[in-house]
């Protein structure tokens, strides 16, 4: 017998029911033992018919387990003093309970086994994510250090400070700013934090007409994104309402500065 | 998974200890199984009951014979239960309690309720399995009856009974085989 014979030709389903010749069996067994596929084949086929067979099992009279129990053959195998009738039963009463709990506590610890499992793989998926999200945040500090630093080191954007006024004589305000691409940054680290319900207005001067360049708050250390402006002779901050001024408000006037003609 | 244990493994481990208790558990949870396929190869209550107490007894005693690398526990048990059903089936009493041992009195178990809740759709897969597959499993697996004993009542060549018989399980083994592997 070959394996395809063993798989094809009935053989497993008569190992089954045990209708194989010696040589047969022997042929087949070794063949289950070797081979991977085929024992896989007779399991599932085992499968099946314990399943058709719990399925369409049928009801058997109450009193023949106590006949099989109370058989000399497995009497002989209970402990004398157990012997007499009702401590037999007491005893396998016992003994189904201790089963039951043998049973019961191999299904708590896989029960537990799985849980701590299912909790461990919850903190690492939480820990996993958070990892993720601080990698995110990192990576977007990052970038935006990079652009900053861009800027800072770029030959096209001309560094502007505006130095404090009157109205706060050691505030200090750096702006970057390329006219060509239009483009201003400003460090507002040295402004004093306002009320909520104030902000701090950027200015370009052209001419001596203020043009809106943004607003912005005092964060420490930001370095803030202002509007594209693409001429100016002076750059100034005030302080006006959340939101911006149409036009500025020169009693609040904090720094100023003036663009140097190169 | 080292700390686990096979629960039939276990159950295995302890019927030969001859430990009584597993035999309890044993007989409680086979024993209706088994009778299943006792009953419908005999059709005799009386004789069946006898057969399936015999059939534990001889379990209890072989167990050490029992070889778990040669298949499952069910199906060394199946086996018992089938040919000590059939010898009875051809013994002397039973031929006096008038009954005889052709394939008589056919009735498609399958048309039967289950005895057991069908939580994984078998009826399903058995209705779809046609005619000709649910009678050659009931008379081979169910009744008792020899691929030879089936092939001349059928009128059947003696390999189609056997590989037919194979198609069949293999069939209810792929429409089931979301539960498999």
């Amino acid at each position: 017998m070959n394996k395809e014979q063993a798989m094809n030709e009935g053989f497993l389903a008569a190992y089954l029911t045990g209708e194989l010749s010696k040589e047969e069996l022997q042929e087949l067994e070794q063949l289950i033992a070797e081979d991977k596929e085929v024992k896989r084949e007779y399991l599932s086929l085992q499968k099946v018919l314990e399943l058709l067979s719990f399925q369409h099992g049928f009801e058997v009279s109450d009193n023949l387990k106590q006949r099989v129990m109370q058989n000399p053959q497995v009497m002989k195998y209970l402990k004398p003093e157990e012997s007499t009738r009702v401590i037999v039963w007491r005893f396998l009463v016992a003994a189904s309970v201790s089963l039951a709990m043998v049973a019961g506590m191999t299904a708590y610890f896989y029960w537990a086994e799985f849980k701590e499992t299912d909790q461990r793989l919850a903190e690492l998926t939480a820990r996993n994510i958070e990892l993720a999200e601080g990698f995110q945040q990192v990576n977007h500090e990052l970038n935006g250090m990079r652009n900053s630093l861009a800027v800072l080191v770029s030959p096209e954007f001309s560094r502007i400070i505006l130095q404090g006024t009157e109205n706060a004589e050691d505030a200090k305000t750096v702006i970057y700013w390329n006219a060509q691409r239009e483009e201003l940054y400003l460090n507002s680290a040295n402004l004093a934090a306002l009320p909520q319900h104030q902000q701090y207005q950027l200015w370009a001067l052209i001419d001596g007409k203020p043009v809106d360049a943004g607003v912005f708050d005092a964060a420490a250390g930001s370095f803030q994104i202002m509007k594209n402006i693409a001429a100016a002779d002076a750059f100034a901050v005030t302080v006006e309402q959340t939101g911006g001024a149409e036009s500025p408000t020169l009693s609040t006037m904090q720094v100023y500065g003036e663009v140097k003609n190169s | 998974m080292t700390k686990s244990i096979d629960f039939t493994q276990l159950l295995v481990r302890r019927l030969k200890n001859r430990d009584v208790t597993a035999l309890d558990y044993l007989y409680d949870h086979y024993s209706e199984a088994l009778y299943g396929i006792i009953f419908r190869t005999l059709q005799h209550k009386e004789i069946a009951e006898e057969t399936l107490h015999d059939v534990f007894i001889k379990i209890w005693e072989q167990i050490d014979q029992y070889d778990e690398s040669k298949g499952t526990i069910f199906t060394w048990m199946y086996r018992i239960a089938r040919n000590r059903a059939i010898d009875a089936r051809r013994s002397k009493d039973f031929k006096t309690a008038d009954k005889s041992d052709d394939i008589t009195g056919f009735v498609d178990m399958f048309e039967s309720t289950p005895s057991q809740e069908d939580y994984i759709g078998l009826s399903k897969v058995i209705s779809e399995i046609g005619k000709m597959c649910k009678k050659l499993i009931q008379l081979n697996f169910f009744m008792g009856y020899s691929h030879a004993e089936i092939a001349e009542n059928e009128e059947m060549p003696l390999g189609t009974v056997k590989t037919r018989l194979r198609n069949c399980l293999k069939d209810i083994k792929t429409k089931l085989s979301n539960d498999f592997e």
